[in-house]
């Protein structure tokens, strides 16, 4: 089996492993000794091991000859994206707070 | 830079734009999903059996995509066909049971209109689903086009967009499932 096929499979393998266990903890954080906020962390930190997961394993821009534009633009989304929803959630949060 | 490489670089600053849309939705989702205004809210709608299944049947297309796509680098037409082909009957029964879950949220009186949290939901995954209506109706053409042309270098870049765009939006799912269901059902 080449060298490329295999790493899609163990990509597809730990995938599915990371999508279950976060299933199950979500319809039963008690088992894994979770509480709510406990169980919220824990899947995202499963989620954004996945999302790496599929980066690595499926998007294969990587092999292009211009990786590092192609880096370069997905980093600076990357932290579009985190100011966005990051001060999205901080100002509703404090507008909600004075409105109290 | 070869032409192609152009074309794929152009189409990646495309799928990051279309990421900052789907991050504005999620603002708006993480912002709105308290405000039921009395109606039901998510852990009364959500039927986690059916997501867990749109999950991993999402999950298993992007696999065989990327297996269609090693087919296509090898020039193999048959295989490409047939892996293209269960991608795409993947993608039609991930695409049946989401508007089966939409019909059902309908006739149970969770429409877009009853409150803040179920318009942002059905913006934010409506606009998922319809994406990966238009995925299917490439992948479609692009299989006419494997068999009709020959898998020169032109063919071979379409349809590694199109397998890029699938794979894009395997990957958003992932923040769905975490955010919107996860979320929903564990508070």
């Amino acid at each position: 089996m080449s060298r490329e096929l295999s790493l899609r499979i163990t990509g597809f393998l730990s995938a599915l492993l990371l999508t279950l266990t976060a299933y199950y903890i979500i319809v039963n954080p008690a088992y894994f000794n979770l509480d709510a906020q406990g169980a919220v962390i824990a899947i995202f930190t499963l989620a954004l091991i996945q999302s790496m997961v599929q980066l690595i394993f499926f998007i294969d821009i990587w092999q292009e000859k211009e990786v590092f534009w192609n880096l370069a633009v997905f980093f600076s989304t990357a932290s579009i994206i985190f100011i966005i929803i990051y001060f999205s959630i901080w100002i509703i949060d404090h507008l909600n707070y004075h409105m109290h | 830079m070869e032409a192609s490489d152009t074309k794929i670089f152009g189409f990646w600053i495309y799928l990051m734009t279309d990421l900052i849309i789907f991050a504005v939705l999620f603002a708006c989702y993480i912002v709105l999903h308290g405000n039921t205004f009395t109606g039901p809210s998510s852990q009364e709608l959500f039927h986690m059996p059916s997501v867990l299944a749109e999950t991993l049947i999402l999950l298993t297309s992007s696999f065989t995509c990327s297996l269609g796509m090693f087919a296509v680098h090898r020039r193999i037409k048959n295989w490409a066909l047939v892996w293209f082909s269960i991608t795409f009957l993947l993608g039609a029964s991930f695409l049946c049971i989401e508007i089966l879950e939409f019909t059902d949220l309908i006739g149970r009186g969770a429409t877009w209109q009853r409150s803040a949290f179920l318009s942002s939901f059905f913006t934010l995954v409506g606009t998922h689903g319809l994406h990966i209506a238009i995925g299917l109706l490439w992948m479609a053409v692009m299989m006419f086009h494997i068999v009709w042309r020959p898998l020169g270098g032109h063919t071979v870049s379409r349809i590694f967009r199109m397998a890029l765009f699938w794979h894009f939006l395997d990957f958003v799912w992932i923040f769905i499932f975490t955010t919107v269901y996860g979320i929903g059902y564990l508070q």
